[in-house]
């Protein structure tokens, strides 16, 4: 008798299906519709096939990729922390690359720059916590608790710089940032798209293996060891792609909010707390919630594209309180 | 059952300091396949310390600890853990587990082996709570489910018998059904498996139910290290724990 519980497939087979559909759906609607019979009979013109392979096509990927790395680097710093309330903001990792690009965008001017500018602090903040977890095995020189309050400090300092920022920003600047700050899966070329997926890839499968390690995090960090799990290694592990995972996401998508902290809940709500089970789970629901995300983004008000950001707390909350509520419920 | 004479454990003058403070002092023992150690303190006398060096998880300033000949800091993490359990006090788990999956946790990165994972529960009369949730068990069953992961985490090397099982303050908390229940346990998988045990405890009582041989702390030093009979003396007692200590007639030595 299988005493554990049930196989993730039977719950993750429906949530992929309906991936699926959100996916085709988004492909089709817009401001710009496609007819289905058209896009099915292979029979689009030059300007339908332009909409769905540069307009579309890398937005709708953009979203999964994007849902999936927030929604993987969620679940794996959950367990790590060994605390449901870890996101991958706790890191401090997507406000620092905020900062940069604020720092781009004034200095330098929108476009390439504001990515450049994430993208390096981002790595700011990962070569800082990479520092500090290098330097020291006790629980205060590179334990989890560093991590936490040096996630702490660079979110306080990223919020300090933003606010001494929006001060010197022009209207139309303020406007640039404040979107991107707030997310979205427009706009990105085919490159980019591709790097994101490569990145949530990778970094995703990297997690998978780390999870039988992460699972025995459940026992505390003194009886994970004692189970033979080099934690010190395995926080560095974890810290470094969680990190790596949402600077390449939010150097391009901006802050999605919300989505790192909640698919791991829903996840382990349907497949259980194991790794094994609630990541690949997690990855599936945070990409099924920013394409509904992205979708109802562009389809409310078009042609006015609503922040990304905004929409996925919205879906996630209500969501996320009534799993909590129907299973603290007493029955 | 024959016993490996060798000895299991060798400890020899460790000595554990933190900063200014020493809490531990030289302190020198062996332990052979199939027998109890039970270490006796008061509080702060160093038990802990002592059991968190033995399983690595502190390191000693000065002396050395042979684990089955070998010594422990050339044990690799893996080899360590299929050979030497730990039972100390735990953080609440952090999310809904059940009982099989927390048991499970003994062996991380093998297969979940079922039969063994029930046999592990069955030895600990949890054998009907595979799919609780673990959170939601007793104090004195969240101990048994414990003490399970530990059968389970040596099962398989179990067979190869001198393996050795750290048990800090494992009664601490529990009513004396369960506390019996739980030393009763240890003794019964100790003689059975021919493992040795390092058992830390506050009750010279049940020193003398479950060990074959005592070590008595007093402010990080070995005040006495011997059979039980001879360690658990009124004057020893008396003098590790700083107060007078009378045996009652019913305690029972051996």
């Amino acid at each position: 008798m299988n005493l554990r519980q049930q196989p993730i497939a039977r719950v993750a087979w429906p949530v992929a299906l309906l991936l699926v559909a959100f996916v085709l759906l988004s492909l089709i609607v817009g401001a710009y519709p496609l007819p289905v019979g058209k896009l099915l009979g292979g029979e689009l013109s030059s300007a339908e096939w332009a909409v769905l392979s540069q307009l579309r096509a890398p937005r709708v990927l953009a979203a999964c990729a994007g849902g999936a790395a927030f929604a993987l680097a969620g679940a794996a710093l959950q367990a790590m922390f060994r605390n449901p309330l870890a996101d991958p903001g706790l890191l401090g990792v997507p406000s620092a690359a905020g900062l940069g690009a604020a720092i781009a965008l004034i200095v330098v001017g929108a476009g390439a720059a504001l990515w450049i500018g994430a993208l390096a602090g981002a790595g700011l903040a990962m070569t800082a916590m990479l520092f500090f977890v290098r330097r020291g095995a006790t629980p205060m020189a590179g334990g989890t608790v560093t991590l936490l309050l040096l996630g702490i400090a660079i979110n306080a300092a990223s919020a300090a710089g933003l606010a001494l920022l929006t001060a010197l920003a022009s209207e139309g600047q303020l406007k640039t940032l404040s979107f991107w700050m707030l997310g979205s899966f427009a706009s990105l070329d085919w490159p980019v798209v591709i790097a994101m997926l490569g990145s949530t890839v990778l970094g995703g499968a990297i997690l998978m293996s780390q999870s039988p390690a992460l699972a025995a995090l459940a026992l505390g960090e003194r009886g994970a060891r004692s189970v033979g799990v080099n934690v010190a290694q395995l926080r560095l592990r974890v810290a470094v792609v969680t990190a790596a995972m949402v600077a390449a996401i939010t150097a391009f998508c901006g802050g999605i909010g919300f989505v790192g902290l909640a698919a791991p809940h829903i996840a382990r709500l349907t497949v259980g707390a194991s790794p094994r089970r609630a990541l690949p789970m997690a990855a599936l629901i945070g990409a099924l919630l920013c394409v509904l995300a992205d979708l109802i983004a562009r389809s409310i008000a078009p042609p006015i594209e609503l922040p990304v950001g905004a929409i996925t707390a919205a879906l996630g909350v209500p969501l996320l309180v009534s799993l909590i509520s129907r299973r603290t419920s007493p029955s | 059952m024959s016993v490996d004479s060798r000895p299991l454990l060798t400890v020899d003058g460790v000595s554990v300091s933190a900063g200014n403070a020493v809490l531990l002092h030289e302190v020198s023992f062996t332990l052979a396949a199939g027998e109890v150690l039970a270490v006796l303190g008061a509080n702060g006398a160093g038990k802990s310390t002592l059991l968190m060096t033995l399983a690595g998880e502190l390191t000693a300033a000065a002396g050395s600890i042979d684990f089955d000949g070998i010594p422990l800091p050339r044990w690799s993490m893996t080899e360590l853990a299929s050979r030497r359990a730990l039972n100390a006090s735990e953080p609440p788990v952090p999310f809904s587990l059940t009982v099989a999956d927390y048991v499970a946790l003994g062996r991380p990165f093998a297969p979940v082996d079922d039969a063994a994972l029930n046999e592990a529960l069955a030895e600990c009369h949890a054998g009907d709570w595979p799919r609780r949730d673990y959170a939601t068990l007793s104090m004195g069953e969240q101990t048994r489910v414990q003490l399970a992961r530990s059968l389970y985490q040596l099962g398989e090397a179990g067979l190869r018998a001198r393996c050795l099982w750290l048990l800090d303050e494992p009664c601490a908390h529990l009513d004396i059904a369960q506390r019996r229940f739980v030393l009763a346990l240890v003794a019964r998988v100790a003689k059975a498996q021919g493992w040795g045990v390092v058992l830390s405890t506050h009750d010279p009582a049940e020193a003398a139910q479950i060990a074959s041989h005592a070590l008595l702390l007093r402010s990080g030093r070995v005040l006495a290290v011997a059979p039980v009979a001879d360690a658990l003396t009124e004057a020893n007692l008396s003098v590790c724990y700083g107060a007078n200590v009378a045996r009652h007639p019913s305690f029972v030595v051996g």
